[in-house]
């Protein structure tokens, strides 16, 4: 009786040893091919990593070289040619270095110093394109930045030679130091700690001038909240002035009072009003209707008249298009027959209730100011004269647009025709230089000007 | 006794089998990767078949048997080589622009981003996260497009847990719009945390422009 118990156990136990045995080794294949597949993930996105970086060391070794090439030469087409390369190098280096893992910010200085070369080299070419040569200050700046590329250029050479030796980006990129990543940690000696980077003063791409504009458009006294509100609430007539709820401050480019407004239908406003003479200055809430019951020429009336109510008058629509259930309406001022480009609105309107739903008038403030505007010098027929005569010519107008690096020029509008594609021409009044040209793409979002 | 034991050493394996196969498959269940991107551009394929009156089906950005059909029966109409794939060729015979399709594809990246990273946020938070995005895209410490702002390894947390692989819904899209369009609630901000949850304390020395929603923006 007692054996039969014990044979019974020691089969039961045999069974159940086989079945967890059987259990263990299925485990021990899984975990080997999950192992297997993420050492393999692992290795291609070592590979990327590791392209990247010699890339990124050809074209920093390149830019190096082509600067010491610069600072010796004596020929101005010569320079310029090499100026143009080192400003694609940069560039170049600046895609590389950005797809490489270090932890956000932990660069800034040297990306924002590859990005200015880039810009500061590609505005000294169009300088000596134009007939001008180099000052002596642009000359030691060039040595400056020279001096820093080829500290980078060491550094990098320096990291490469580790990774001969196994360094592996990915792994590094993993381990955290603080708020950095070993990796980031590791390059930071290239982010102004070893580096000095030159300061480039230029008009350009990346330039200073570009990011810190000043407002021209708002030389008003501050006012108080209170009066903000007052005045957002003469703005959105369907809305009570006490309905609005003060959601706090900001202090960027603009200072603003932020107002929010909620309804029980699922209404969300969000509006700011500027500090200095409590203007609106954007507005936006989600559409919640899906309807279309309104016609664009009535949503271009209610945008005139909401910007009106804001206190800016002698605006004209100069572009509108439908994006779903919402007409986009873009206006600027009109002074003497002339159409002020910079200073555009944009008003975002919903096709169901009429509803302003957007509103954008930061290029306005930010641009708008009392202009001299000289008179055209080049009649409309001469200008006719300048635009490609394949294009058909459908409409003319006298605009003030912007182009880059805060310039504002007078130009013939010319809207244009071509094989079913509308394109605009901009010859410049004064002196028929073709300044621009934007064409009509037409895409699943609405019409684009490109 | 006997099957006592049985059922309990089976038990036991069937939790190991069911727990060691849902690991596996959780640590191996990246390849949903939807293939979106070209749904804007099927669309348009679509709305030109059914005009030139080849396609009969519903305008869904979706390639299946009746969009093939009638792809093919438009090659053999317009001597293109009938292969049923919308090349290059296909595409320019019928009149689809392969150019549009590149800043659509911007906005449904931002839209992506923006649903990935700011879903739960009032409307204008979202707009903001877009606009952020853009603002970097002009910033010189940051890449100068806006897939190589997105993808930047580490810049965002949703698109670095995978989160940006989330289809995006009719605000994100609205939003993304509206910072295209330069909308920018937070006047040039290149950076947003939320103070609950942000692990880095270099953030916290940035100078504040604007708190909206669960998001202080900063530059």
């Amino acid at each position: 009786m007692e054996t039969v118990e014990v044979k019974k156990t020691n089969r039961a136990l045999t069974i159940a040893t086989i079945i967890l045995s059987i259990a263990v080794i299925t485990l021990g294949i899984l975990y080997g091919i999950s192992i297997s597949s993420s050492i393999k993930y692992q290795t291609s996105l070592e590979n990327v990593y590791q392209k990247n970086f010699y890339e990124l060391v050809d074209e920093v070794n390149n830019a190096e070289t082509k600067l010491n090439k610069i600072l010796v030469s004596n020929s101005n087409e010569y320079r310029a040619k090499l100026l143009k390369e080192v400003s694609k190098n940069a560039n170049e280096a600046q895609t590389r270095l950005n797809m490489l893992p270090y932890s956000i910010s932990g660069l800034s200085d040297t990306i924002t110093f590859v990005n200015k070369l880039s810009g500061y080299t590609e505005t000294l070419a169009q300088n000596l394109d134009n007939g001008k040569s180099l000052s002596n200050d642009n000359v030691a700046t060039l040595e400056k930045v020279h001096n820093s590329v080829v500290d980078i250029k060491k550094y990098l050479n320096t990291m490469s030679k580790q990774m001969w030796d196994g360094y592996s980006i990915t792994d590094s990129s993993l381990k955290m130091d603080g708020d950095y990543n070993y990796l980031t940690r590791k390059l930071t000696a290239m982010n102004g700690a070893d580096v000095e980077y030159p300061t480039m003063i230029y008009d350009g791409p990346f330039s200073d001038s570009q990011l810190n504009k000043e407002v021209k458009g708002l030389n008003f006294t501050d006012v108080s909240m209170e009066v903000a509100k007052n005045n957002l609430g003469k703005i959105l007539t369907d809305i009570p002035a006490e309905d609005l709820n003060f959601s706090g401050e900001s202090n960027g480019h603009f200072q603003t009072y932020d107002f929010t407004y909620q309804n029980d239908e699922g209404k969300y406003i969000f509006a700011q009003m500027t500090k200095k003479g409590g203007k609106l200055l954007t507005l936006s809430c989600p559409n919640i209707y899906n309807n279309k019951k309104i016609e664009l020429a009535n949503a271009e009336k209610i945008a005139i008249d909401f910007v009106n109510r804001n206190g800016i008058n002698d605006v004209t629509v100069v572009w509108s298009d439908i994006v779903g259930d919402d007409a986009y309406i873009n206006l600027a001022p009109k002074i003497s027959g002339v159409i002020i480009y910079p200073d555009l609105i944009k008003v975002k309107v919903d096709l169901d209730k009429g509803d302003v739903l957007g509103y954008e008038a930061s290029s306005y403030y930010m641009n708008h100011t009392e202009r001299k505007i000289l008179p055209a010098r080049l009649s409309e027929s001469s200008a006719r004269q300048m635009v490609n005569s394949s294009l058909k010519i459908k409409e003319c107008k006298l605009a003030l647009i912007p182009l880059e690096y805060d310039r504002e020029v007078l130009c013939y509008e010319f809207t244009c025709n071509m094989e079913g594609s509308t394109y605009y021409v901009y010859i410049n009044a004064l002196n028929g230089v073709e300044e621009n040209i934007l064409k009509v793409v037409n895409t699943d979002n609405g019409n684009l000007l490109m | 006794m006997k099957s006592k034991l049985f059922i309990i050493s089976f038990l036991i394996l069937a939790f190991i089998l069911v727990g060691g196969f849902s690991t596996y498959f959780i640590l191996n269940n990246n390849s949903d990767v939807v293939q979106v991107a070209t749904a804007s551009t099927n669309k348009s394929v679509q709305s030109r078949l059914k005009d030139l009156g080849y396609y009969t089906g519903n305008i869904d950005g979706i390639y299946g048997p009746l969009t093939r059909s009638a792809v093919i029966n438009f090659q053999r109409d317009y001597g293109l080589s009938v292969d049923g794939i919308v090349g290059p060729e296909t595409l320019g015979a019928l009149g689809v622009s392969n150019s549009t399709s590149q800043s659509s594809s911007d906005l449904y990246l931002l839209a992506k981003c923006v649903y990935a990273e700011a879903r739960g946020e009032p409307y204008v938070g979202q707009v903001a996260v877009a606009a952020v995005i853009l603002n970097r895209v002009e910033s010189p410490e940051f890449p100068n497009t806006i897939s190589g702002v997105i993808y930047q390894p580490w810049a965002f947390t949703a698109v670095h847990d995978g989160q940006i692989n989330l289809e995006p819904n009719d605000t994100a899209y609205q939003a993304a719009k509206d910072a295209l369009n330069g909308w920018d609630p937070t006047y040039g901000c290149l950076y947003y945390y939320n103070p609950v949850t942000a692990t880095s304390q270099w953030i916290y020395s940035r100078q504040v422009v604007v708190t909206i929603g669960k998001h202080v923006f900063a530059i």
